[in-house]
């Protein structure tokens, strides 16, 4: 490369492909942060429930449902299947330890990718985008696929904060999940907050899942390359950050967008171990994250 | 009979009981407190008035039995409970703080329930975007007292509400309460360990010691500061 305009439009393409995988990262990791703030449950399942959710619409599609039907009712199938968890699995072991918990959700994690696998079997199937795959427009340095995710997944996302931020629902949710005895003595059903909590994090992960299946594989393993990156967002952003979750899906998407082209000789697995030698970094220097202030006030 | 009713009153933690066969009355628009020393089970009997604990025995309220049911369900039927330690949502603002605790109210009555506070608090009307955890413990528990008001309780329980505040706090604090119990015509239930501070305002106070009631008695009878007394030197 003699440098100049050339370099340029490839660090512009690598740097918008990055935002598109990092949409989803930032997804799937704001996925994370709702259930842990609903409930202080890390959800490991979380990527199976994806999955899950993303064949249950390739189904649909097969069946012949329109694109936007069958992502709608994807949708709310997976908060109905992510409250149902909350309430047979997870809500029946509250009082237990941790370990148990943990367990469960180890649990969880492999009775789902079983399920999966058992309907659908191991074989990847295509799965179709948003926006057409080709570039954007002639020359373009971004194929209408990714445009499509960081559109649709920076939608959600702000869908997401407003309802969190702004909504008497979300304030709810938000006062179980700092203080659920006194969000009690208020007169807050905080059993039918962690369901909800459960049901939306199911449905940000669908909704992932969804953008996801047409750059990757969709098969049963689909989210088990993604999800290390989705907790690594967590934990860069602070995991009872919702904004430092998507910054961190984004920063996270971009870094290793550049990594691949610009260090290609580290290849895939040297990228997974180096992402995570990053993450134990931030956890000894500043293990609330690095957007939760230390007060512990959240942004 | 309307107001607070307990008969025979037990509760505990997983099987060690903690209280025992307690009988008392908060009548509808008086004020008691609960007095005891630590470990006397005080906290808790305000915990199973609220459902947060299991309780035996019977608990009616107006004429309606809570014993049985959930926190939530209390709450909404008029029991404001401000727990140990205020439960103030330290990482939300104050105006956030009186929305969680006006939730129970349909959505048209949470900005007049809000005003009310304000009207009673001025000094938390100019401060309804600041973070909670960032004002001094004496406006805390004016947040708390409020966001206890915004469910608009027929009885109001405060467990300690004058911990590690300062004597003059305290003395407007229990100036405030009494204004607050004029105002909105409302019960007050109190737990403290210190009687000074609320002479003027109580009508009856409950000496509880090692999970039982031993005297109810209005707080100018010499036979209370004998309990305690008591209760102190572990008699």
């Amino acid at each position: 490369m003699a440098g100049g305009w050339g370099s340029v439009v490839v660090l512009l393409q690598q740097v918008l492909t990055g935002l598109a995988t990092g949409a989803v990262y930032s997804l799937l990791a704001l996925a994370l942060v709702v259930i842990h703030q609903t409930t202080h449950h890390l959800n490991l399942a979380q990527g199976e429930m994806a999955t899950l959710s993303t064949l249950t619409a390739w189904q649909l599609l097969s069946w012949g449902v329109p694109y936007w039907a069958a992502f709608a009712v994807t949708l709310a199938l997976s908060f109905a299947g992510g409250a149902a968890i909350q309430r047979l699995v997870m809500h029946p072991l509250r009082g237990g330890n941790a370990l148990v918990q943990f367990a469960a959700m180890i649990a969880l994690f492999l009775l789902v990718n079983s399920v999966t696998n058992a309907i659908w079997g191991p074989n990847a199937r295509a799965f179709p985008s948003i926006l057409p795959a080709r570039p954007l427009f002639e020359g373009a340095p971004i194929s209408g696929q990714r445009v499509g995710i960081i559109l649709v997944g920076g939608a959600l996302v702000v869908v997401l904060y407003l309802f969190l931020r702004r909504s008497r629902l979300g304030l709810n949710l938000r006062a179980t999940a700092a203080n659920p005895v006194p969000a009690r003595l208020a007169g807050i059903a905080v059993d039918r907050m962690r369901m909800i909590g459960w049901g939306i994090a199911a449905t940000i992960g669908a909704a992932a899942g969804m953008l996801l299946a047409p750059i990757v594989t969709l098969d049963p393993q689909m989210m088990f390359n993604v999800l290390p990156f989705a907790f690594a967002a967590t934990i860069v952003g602070g995991v009872s950050s919702p904004l430092g979750a998507v910054v961190g899906g984004l920063v996270i998407g971009v870094v290793e967008a550049l990594v691949t082209i610009y260090a290609p000789a580290l290849g895939r697995e040297l990228k997974l171990s180096l992402l995570f030698v990053a993450i134990l970094a931030i956890l000894l220097v500043r293990p609330e994250g690095l957007f939760v202030r230390r007060t512990g006030a959240r942004l | 009979m309307s107001g607070l009713v307990l008969r025979g009153v037990g509760a505990g933690y997983g099987g060690t009981p903690v209280l025992s066969a307690i009988d008392l009355a908060v009548p509808a628009g008086t004020a008691a407190a609960i007095l005891g020393v630590n470990g006397a089970g005080k906290t808790t009997l305000l915990r199973a008035i609220s459902g947060l604990v299991p309780p035996s025995g019977t608990i009616t309220f107006d004429g309606a039995i809570l014993s049985g049911r959930s926190p939530e369900a209390i709450a909404r039927r008029g029991i404001a409970h401000v727990p140990e330690g205020r439960g103030t949502f330290s990482g939300f603002s104050v105006e956030e703080n009186l929305r969680i605790g006006g939730a129970s109210l349909a959505r048209g009555e949470v900005d007049g329930a809000m005003d009310r506070v304000f009207a009673l608090f001025p000094a938390l009307a100019g401060r309804r975007r600041q973070i909670a955890g960032t004002m001094s413990g004496g406006e805390q528990q004016m947040l708390a007292i409020g966001r206890g008001l915004m469910l608009r309780p027929r009885l109001l329980m405060l467990d300690e509400p004058s911990f590690g505040l300062a004597p003059k706090i305290v003395a407007s604090l229990v100036e405030t309460l009494a204004t607050v119990r004029a105002r909105e015509g409302l019960s007050l239930l109190l737990v403290e360990q210190n009687l000074v501070a609320l002479e003027g305002l109580v009508g009856e106070v409950h000496v509880l010691s090692r999970g039982r009631l031993i005297l109810s008695a209005p707080p100018q009878d010499p036979a209370v500061r004998e309990a305690l007394r008591a209760a102190y030197l572990g008699a």
